[in-house]
């Protein structure tokens, strides 16, 4: 389906598929903190919450990802974690994704020497 | 994270503020990110730059915090407003009632204001103004003390020289005096003040041309306003020209002022030096008597000075120079004068009081309205506020909607009572006899005062309907039923009991004011005051008032004429220490004096009680030379005999016999009991009662503008140099009691304001209750009531309310107008039916409120009530 595929395409930023990535591999312990660090750590420059935070939320209302409240830890003074997930859309959206970019990247030798 | 680190918390007030902004429960969460990843910083980076993490965070939040807040108010007004726009538009009589109640009532308040505001500025505008005082006495006759104004003429040069802490003193010659005036063919009999040079020094009246430090110090110079030099001189800039005065002296103009502020006690359009008159009078010891209480005395302090501690010292001081003198003299702030007097209770405060409270009653009955009619309509908003609450909004934004929906409601009363005012300030200005200008944008006070004035009535009128909404529970409120509640209710009554409470106080109130000033019209004063008119004595008159007197016996027309010192309204000159045989020590009257000729009692109507009046026969000498008096009842009470006659009272070496006893008359302002009398024959100088200095006349009724045109050519021809002046006796009569007569005539409009908007509120009521019990009605009249019965049935619970209201307002009403009355000492009895025709009247308006809705609901066919289930 035409639609779909460029819907996949077009509503995920560079930031967006990070997150949804992050995600992916934090399973569990997918809630902001660890989000931020993961991406941090894989991209080599600072994210700040703020920055996390935003892209989080418009995944949610998009449909990508789901949450739920965790039960409190004592490291975040008794406060509740919101822990994300991804929807069976964020997986498809991720699955194409990755489709269309080993497609693209197929073939082509390391750019720079 | 899993290794156990040292857990660090953020800062307290960091948090405490964060988490105040952050907007709800879910975003609570992020508090927990913030401490986790502050954790973070503190053991990689340090606990400093962890802190200053947290807080950066915080300052970053704020604009946001801030657009967000204004965008959703902003969106929640909008709701808020179109909600409330839709009510009004929806609910027309309901609207009407309520931005029409609110309007006029916060139109009195303005109108009001303004007048207090006026009534405050009274004096204010001298630069020396707090350390101004007027020096009055208190002086003891006997058990009473009273309390004047009146000083000698050496007291104000003894409290200048002999007190430091007293700047300066300025005496004015109490009057009035008239003075004829000519310049070329110009000429008129005018008012004039007589004072000390000083007066120009020490009160601040603007001089347009000349000096205020040497205008007066030349005693034929004269200070005039703009006015009279414009109606003399025909410029503004007369000063150094001539106007002759009385024919006798020329006086040089030196000062010219501008026109005297409206908001001053002391108002005049000449000064003359208080010299000139112990010249005009031949009479050199007139400035440093110690005697004769006829001069008005003011007293500049210095800074700082306390008037109470010279006041102390300066009290012996008259007593002092007058043996004779039985009291103290004391300072009395100039700027209190006007309102309070002289601290003797009367005074102009009591109307301002009054007026400020009847204009917070007023807008307080406005808002019991807008209370009532929105708690009573309380059902119709029910569903709204049921789903408000359950899609989330808190018992505080209910709240909010119903504070704005009522502050909506009185700024767009405000904006009708700000054109009612600009429509109606002159009629107000007719009514008051005051010039006040209603200027927004060059008051301060009125343009913080009147939004402040709105927001107010909106917070005291949406209280109660905004509690009440709140409160109900969605659960109940979107069923069906639920409308006006029992608590609810309750509190509508107390509040249309209040309500009518006031209303009928005030009319009450209105009644007896009124009633009292007939009481003074119409009251026998002891002689008759109609188609009496009189004649000021001057020029050549003063000398031939006897052929004047026989020339105006002539007219036809004229039927008595008489000789007096003074005209009735005020009899100020007097003296005690007069002695009789058998007087008891504690005894002393302060006996008033009064001069005429023989004809006084036949000119005025003056019944004998004893003995006979002075006549033409009887009297070949003036009564002081003769040793014969005649007294009133008054002093002959006091002396204690059932008839006087033959008794012989004395002051001091003198001694004099009583030949005659008059019927009691007043001779003062109904406020005062006329006390004790001595009627002089011809003259007696040593009591400082002048000479004659008016001819009155009794006239007959019949053509009374001829009578007078003949009187003008007599006078004039005898004494061409002036001009003739009369007046009526009674007009003067219909000026004293102006005060009161505004005070009720205010009152009177305010009163019917404050019915009106009761009215409106209770036709509003009714309106709402017939609608509500619609279908009772129907059920009713199908199971066979008649319209009689259903409109007896509404209009009976409204009418409970009123008969209430009228126990609540009949002790306080009394109380208010027994005090008021206090102030005369000639006073109506308050009747009860003053009160039974005051309730009735509400009753009868109430009755004709509600009887309007009841009727119209009672008339309906049942089948259209029923129909709309």
């Amino acid at each position: 389906m035409k639609n779909e595929k460029e819907d996949g395409l077009r509503l995920l930023t560079r930031t967006e598929e990070l997150i949804l990535l992050a995600v992916w591999r934090l399973k569990e312990n997918a809630y902001c903190v660890p989000i931020r660090a993961e991406i941090s750590e894989i991209t080599g420059e600072k994210w700040s919450l703020g920055s996390v935070y935003m892209p989080l939320d418009r995944l949610v209302k998009k449909g990508f990802l789901d949450s739920y409240l965790s039960e409190a830890t004592p490291e975040r003074g008794g406060r509740q974690k919101r822990i994300y997930t991804l929807t069976r859309e964020g997986l498809k959206a991720l699955e194409k994704i990755r489709a269309v970019q080993s497609r693209m990247w197929n073939g082509i030798p390391e750019l720079v020497e | 994270m899993q290794n156990k680190k040292i857990h660090h918390k953020p800062p307290k007030t960091a948090e405490w503020i964060l988490n105040f902004i952050l907007p709800d429960r879910e975003w609570k969460i992020p508090l927990g990110d913030f401490e986790e990843f502050y954790n973070e910083i503190a053991d990689k980076k340090g606990i400093s730059l962890a802190r200053s993490w947290y807080w950066w965070q915080i300052v970053r939040l704020i604009p946001t915090k801030i657009l967000n807040e204004i965008y959703w108010s902003y969106e929640m007004i909008k709701s808020y407003l179109k909600v409330a726009l839709r009510v009004i538009r929806r609910h027309k009589v309901f609207s009407v009632i309520n931005i029409s109640g609110l309007a006029i009532g916060m139109a009195c308040c303005i109108l009001i204001f303004l007048w207090v505001q006026d009534e405050l500025s009274f004096d204010q505008f001298h630069q020396n103004a707090d350390h101004l005082y007027l020096v009055a006495t208190h002086e003891r006759y006997g058990t009473t003390i009273s309390t004047s104004s009146g000083t000698p003429s050496a007291m104000g040069p003894a409290l200048k020289a002999e007190y430091p802490e007293i700047v300066d003193a300025a005496r004015v010659c109490n009057g009035p005096h008239a003075l004829n005036f000519a310049c070329g063919d110009k000429r008129f009999r005018e008012e004039v003040e007589a004072v000390d040079p000083s007066f120009l020094r020490i009160f601040t009246f603007p001089l347009l041309q000349g000096d205020p430090s040497t205008a007066l110090s030349d005693p034929y110079s004269v200070v005039m306003t703009k006015r009279m030099a414009l109606k003399y001189f025909g410029t503004d800039d007369p000063i150094g020209q001539t106007i002759r005065v009385e024919e006798k002296y020329d006086f040089k103009v030196t000062g010219v002022l501008d026109e005297i502020p409206h908001n001053s006690i002391l108002q005049f359009d000449f000064l003359v030096p208080i010299e000139f008159l112990s010249e005009h009078w031949q009479f050199p010891e007139l400035l440093t008597r110690w005697s004769d209480f006829s001069f008005t005395t003011y007293a500049l302090l210095q800074r700082g000075a306390s008037y109470e501690d010279v006041s102390r010292k300066t009290a012996g001081r008259i007593k002092q120079g007058n043996q004779n003198f039985d009291g103290d003299a004391f300072l009395r702030p100039f700027t209190l004068l006007y309102l309070h007097g002289l601290g003797t209770g009367r005074g102009r405060i009591a109307l301002v009081r009054m007026l400020s409270m009847i204009a917070v009653f007023i807008l307080l009955i406005a808002c019991i309205n807008f209370m009532n009619l929105s708690t009573a309509r309380a059902g119709n908003r029910a569903k709204e506020i049921g789903l408000r609450k359950v899609t989330g909004a808190s018992r505080f934004d209910i709240i909010k909607q119903f504070y704005g929906e009522s502050v909506l409601m009185a700024f767009l009363g405000l904006f009708l009572a700000v054109l009612l005012v600009i429509i109606l300030l002159p009629v107000f200005n007719m009514l008051t006899a005051k010039t006040v200008a209603f200027d927004i944008f060059n008051s301060p006070e009125l343009l913080l005062g009147l939004p402040g004035v709105a927001l107010l009535s909106g917070l005291v009128a949406g209280f109660y309907p905004a509690l009440l909404m709140s409160s109900l529970q969605p659960a109940r409120m979107t069923r069906e039923t639920v409308g006006a509640g029992s608590r609810s209710s309750w509190f509508r009554k107390i509040l249309v009991v209040f309500q009518f409470a006031l209303s009928i106080g005030l009319i009450i109130r209105t009644g007896v004011s009124y009633r009292q000033l007939d009481y003074m019209h119409h009251l026998d004063l002891g002689f008759n005051r109609d188609h009496l008119v009189y004649v000021p004595i001057s020029g050549v008159l003063e000398r031939q008032y006897e052929a004047a007197k026989q020339e105006l016996l002539k007219i036809q027309g004229v039927s008595s004429v008489s000789l007096t010192s003074r005209t009735p309204i005020g009899f100020y000159s007097g003296g005690s220490n007069w002695d009789w045989e058998g007087k008891s020590p504690d005894v002393n009257p302060h006996v008033r004096y009064f001069c005429c000729d023989h004809d006084f009692t036949s000119t005025f109507e003056i019944e004998m009680v004893h003995g006979q009046f002075y006549s033409r026969e009887l009297m070949t000498t003036d009564s002081i030379k003769a040793g014969q008096l005649v007294i009133n009842q008054e002093l002959a009470r006091i002396i204690g005999r059932d008839d006087p006659v033959g008794t012989i009272i004395s002051q001091e070496s003198a001694h004099f016999q009583i030949i005659g006893v008059i019927k009691d008359f007043n001779y003062w302002p109904l406020y005062w009991r006329s006390g004790p009398l001595i009627v002089f024959y011809k003259t007696y100088h040593e009591t400082g009662e002048p000479r004659y200095r008016y001819i009155f006349a009794r006239l007959q009724p019949e053509n009374i503008p001829k009578t007078i045109a003949n009187i003008k050519s007599v006078i004039t021809e005898m004494n061409p140099e002036f001009p003739f002046i009369y007046r009526f006796l009674d007009e003067d009569y219909d000026q004293l009691y102006r005060l009161e007569e505004r005070g009720s005539a205010i009152f009177q409009t305010f009163a019917i304001l404050a019915v009106f908007i009761s009215c409106l509120g209770l036709f509003g009521l009714a309106s709402f209750m017939a609608e509500q019990r619609t279908k009772e009605i129907g059920i009713r009249k199908v199971l066979g009531s008649s319209v009689q019965g259903i409109v007896i049935l509404v209009t009976k619970d409204f009418l409970k309310w009123v008969l209430m209201a009228n126990l609540i307002a009949w002790p306080l009403a009394w109380y208010v107008s027994h005090k008021w009355l206090q102030n005369f000492a000639y006073r109506i009895n308050i009747h009860i039916w003053i009160f039974l025709i005051s309730g009735a009247l509400a009753f009868v308006i109430a009755v004709l409120t509600v009887s309007f809705q009841s009727i119209r609901a009672a008339v309906a066919n049942p089948v259209e009530a029923l129909r709309y289930e």
